[in-house]
């Protein structure tokens, strides 16, 4: 499949993507995040919305519109009722903006970014207070109409650093929500790290691997020049049969790392084809993971 | 195979060449691919940072194309020769046949050599070819086997050419084949060619030869006799020099002669006329052959000679001419010589053709043109002559005399018989009254004799071809040889030839009856002379590998960059295919 069959430009596909998101909605962190053990999470906090959570004993200084009258009346004991805490949800996107997100081909980065534009509007439409990070040298706080009103969106994908380290220089995050990682992870650190540096308390991650199609398979037999978009670095590779296998394998061995790791976290972990990003936005392997409980559909 | 620069440019790009690799492989880069990472990618498929390649670098197939064909254009610009391979080497043997060859007998160098011809032949194979090294080279047949071949190796010969012995004997066996010359003295310094091995058999022996004889008859008184001594030797010897009658064995002459090296002795002797066969010799030594010698009577043969049809004038310059000269005698009719004017209708030897007079006849006062090579032009000179002609009189055959107004004499055969057409009137021309008159008569006449049948020549030196004219009506013409052989010569025309060997009396007989007795000696002259004589053995390196000819490789490389040049396109052709197709 080719990337460059549509014939939109950038910003077309973002307003597209935007369009689509905003018809969408991020279901909530518990309907498509389990447990270690696969059970439902709950947010443990007690509250002040509707929701009942138990009684107390009541205590000096406790709201005395938390006493529970009735409960007192039959035994003659003060208590106090419990409501779980009302959360809202908070989305905290980090955007991979390394240079190797336009690399080998543009249209990668592009599916990354339309992922992030669609998802956020998702998230908005459930009622996530969402925060768009772009990881260049360090995190960047970005706003989505800075992308959708660039005149060259895929301009914003040039960082040189690494994107782990960007990663660990994350300032303090509200704990709870979603952290949700759009990347292609080909880097040399290992998932653990970089999950452990995204992930926080009671906060489940969502990881997106965004691929092309030369890199899930890799690079054509012959004999080529590869020269690393981040670092520079120039390497010259003979590319045949057998070392496609092998570079396909290993790739399988570090998507199922991400995956067991991303796991453990009690996240998820996808891998998505960039070309069918670019098609649907949201495509169906993304749909089935239930991330989004209404999905737009494509104009 | 060794090239030639044929041109500096080709050695140029000779050495160009693993530049222009050099140069290929420095500035050839793969494509250039930038990936998000390198982590995916085998380390061990990469090269290291130093250059280092860790895999195999595999270049295209096209360059090793372009390499061939670059590679062969050179080659080709260099014109290089190929030296094939085409048989194993042969053996030729050059067996020098001269007189030398049988100095000293027995033990002579022909005896030695040919003892050492079996024992090596026992040794090796069958050889290529026997060359016989005499005045002209000649090649022994082989078919009969050796000892057949053998026989034919007489060593009667006065001179022996062994370079062209040598050449020949390396034309029939290959230019690789290896010459064994047998012989009796050493080569010239230098002079020894590449694949010849040179076995000297003689020994330097003192020898004393009849270097010159000859017998010349008188109209009247004894015939002279004229010798040649020559003694090759250190100091000075005297020798019984004997003339005897071969027939009665009667000696007619005898007396003692001191001969010193390096001097020639001449002699000159009055035989009786009576005389017939005569031999000289001198007492055996190192060479008994050149020691003796025949000499037979030399009897001039007549002519007879008619005229037909001739004006008076012409017939009386022509009798005055022929009067003057011996052995010559008119004759009415069945002239040998015929001098005929008019249509002809009688037979002759030889025939003359003269023009009738013309009404309006032309004068040559020359410059006459002469071909002074043919005997019949010989000594003859035109000069201050004037020669009338008679235009309505063609020539036909080989001009001998011609002049501004056409030829005036020729000659051609016909019916093995020479005519000759004169164009001459002796009216108006003062040739006959010239020197030169007498000079074209004798030449005829001598050349009209030359057809007469029976042998040509007398006195023959052994080698030499003995040339027989045959009578008409014959049906054999035999020789028998010194040693009682016949020989019957196979004819063809009017003439036949017999190649003397032996020295002796040859007797040439025709249906039986006897046309003449020939005799055939041996000269020693240079032959003679055995202080040269030497043993010894010389081998040349062998001749340039086992290679006959060379082949020009230039044609076949250029054919060989065609093809590349086609498998190139080919290629690229086949690649941009797939480039498209692929897009």
């Amino acid at each position: 499949m080719s990337l460059s069959t549509e014939p939109t430009s950038p910003q077309q596909h973002l307003r597209r993507a935007a369009q689509l998101g905003s018809m969408s909605s991020l279901a909530p962190p518990d309907r498509f995040l389990l447990g270690r053990h696969g059970e439902r999470l709950h947010s443990r906090s007690s509250g002040a919305s509707l929701d009942f959570l138990d009684y107390r004993e009541y205590a000096p200084g406790d709201d005395p519109r938390a006493v529970d009258w009735g409960v007192y009346a039959r035994s003659d004991r003060l208590a106090v009722r419990r409501f779980r805490e009302e959360i809202r949800p908070r989305l905290d996107l980090f955007l991979d903006a390394s240079a190797s997100m336009a690399a080998p081909v543009p249209e990668k980065g592009l599916a990354a970014l339309m992922l992030a534009v669609a998802l956020s509007h998702a998230a908005r439409n459930a009622g996530y207070a969402d925060q768009l990070w772009q990881l260049d040298e360090r995190p960047r706080q970005r706003l989505l109409d800075e992308y959708l009103s660039a005149a060259e969106p895929l301009g914003q994908l040039c960082a040189k650093g690494p994107t782990p380290l960007a990663l660990r220089s994350l300032p303090k995050l509200p704990p709870g929500g979603v952290r949700m990682l759009i990347s292609d992870l080909l880097w040399e650190e290992p998932p653990s790290a970089t999950l452990a540096a995204m992930a926080g308390p009671g906060c489940p991650v969502v990881v997106l691997q965004v691929l092309c199609e030369e890199e899930r398979l890799g690079p054509a037999p012959g004999t080529w020049l590869l020269e690393d978009a981040e670092t520079g670095l120039l390497r010259e590779y003979h590319a045949d049969q057998d070392t496609r296998l092998a570079y396909q394998r290993r790739l399988r061995a570090l998507q199922d790392v991400w995956a067991a790791e991303t796991r453990r976290h009690g996240g998820v972990f996808l891998a998505l084809e960039a070309e069918q990003v670019l098609e649907s936005v949201f495509p169906r392997p993304l749909l089935a993971t239930g991330l989004l409980l209404a999905a737009g559909v494509q104009p | 195979m060794s090239p030639s620069f044929l041109t500096p440019w080709a050695g140029l790009g000779a050495v160009l060449l693993p530049l222009l690799a050099v140069v290929y492989l420095l500035y050839r880069h793969p494509p250039l691919r930038k990936v998000s990472s390198l982590v995916l990618f085998p380390a061990e498929h990469w090269s290291t940072p130093r250059g280092m390649k860790p895999t195999r670098r595999r270049l295209p197939w096209v360059f090793w194309l372009e390499l061939l064909l670059l590679a062969c254009a050179v080659l080709a610009a260099m014109g290089p020769q190929l030296r094939l391979l085409l048989r194993p080497r042969q053996v030729a043997v050059v067996l020098d046949n001269s007189l030398s060859m049988r100095a000293g007998e027995p033990g002579s160098p022909r005896q030695a050599a040919e003892a050492l011809l079996r024992e090596w032949l026992g040794s090796q194979a069958a050889p290529e070819s026997l060359v016989l090294a005499g005045s002209a080279p000649r090649v022994l047949p082989l078919e009969g086997g050796l000892t057949a071949a053998l026989s034919g190796w007489s060593c009667w010969e006065p001179q022996a050419d062994l370079p062209a012995a040598i050449a020949l004997a390396r034309e029939l066996a290959g230019p690789t084949a290896q010459i064994l010359v047998l012989t009796d003295h050493l080569p010239a310094e230098d002079a020894l060619r590449t694949g010849v091995t040179w076995r000297a058999l003689g020994r330097a022996l003192p020898n004393t030869s009849i270097t010159h004889a000859s017998r010349a008859g008188r109209e009247s008184g004894p015939d002279r006799l004229r010798l040649v001594i020559e003694h090759f030797g250190e100091s000075a010897v005297t020798l019984p020099l004997t003339l005897r009658d071969e027939l009665s064995g009667a000696v007619l002459h005898s007396q003692e002669v001191r001969v010193e090296p390096g001097k020639p002795l001449a002699l000159t002797l009055a035989v009786p006329e009576s005389a017939g066969l005569l031999r000289v010799a001198l007492p055996e030594d190192a060479l008994p052959a050149d020691s003796t010698m025949l000499l037979p009577r030399q009897a001039r043969r007549e002519v007879s000679v008619g005229f037909r049809g001739l004006e008076r004038e012409a017939a009386e310059a022509l009798r005055r001419g022929l009067g003057s000269l011996a052995g010559v005698r008119l004759v009415e009719s069945a002239p040998d010589l015929l001098f005929a004017s008019g249509p002809m209708s009688e037979a002759a030897l030889c025939r003359v053709e003269l023009p009738e007079r013309p009404p309006e006849p032309r004068i040559s006062a020359g410059p006459f043109l002469v071909d002074s090579t043919h005997p019949l032009a010989a000594d003859v000179s035109l000069q201050g002559t004037f020669w009338a002609i008679s235009p309505e009189f063609t020539s036909s055959g080989i001009p001998i005399i011609q002049s501004e107004l056409g030829v005036h004499l020729s000659w051609r055969l016909e019916e093995h018989r020479p005519v000759l057409r004169l164009n001459w009137l002796a009216r108006g021309s003062t040739v006959q009254r010239s020197v030169a008159w007498p000079m074209l008569m004798q030449n005829l006449v001598d050349w009209c004799r030359e057809y007469q049948p029976g042998p040509v020549r007398s006195v023959l030196t052994a080698g030499e071809e003995l040339r027989v004219r045959v009578p008409a009506g014959v049906a054999e013409v035999t020789v028998r040889e010194p040693g009682g052989g016949l020989v019957a010569l196979p004819q063809a025309g009017s003439e036949v030839a017999y190649l003397t060997g032996q020295p002796g009396l040859l007797r040439v007989q025709a249906d039986g009856r006897d046309l003449g007795e020939v005799a055939v000696n041996v000269v020693g002259g240079s032959e003679g002379d055995l202080r040269q004589a030497a043993r010894g053995e010389q081998t040349s390196p062998p001749a340039a590998s086992e290679t006959v000819g060379v082949r020009d490789l230039g044609p076949t490389l250029l054919v060989l960059c065609l093809g590349l040049v086609l498998g190139h396109t080919w290629l690229l052709q086949s690649r941009f295919r797939q480039r498209w197709l692929r897009s």
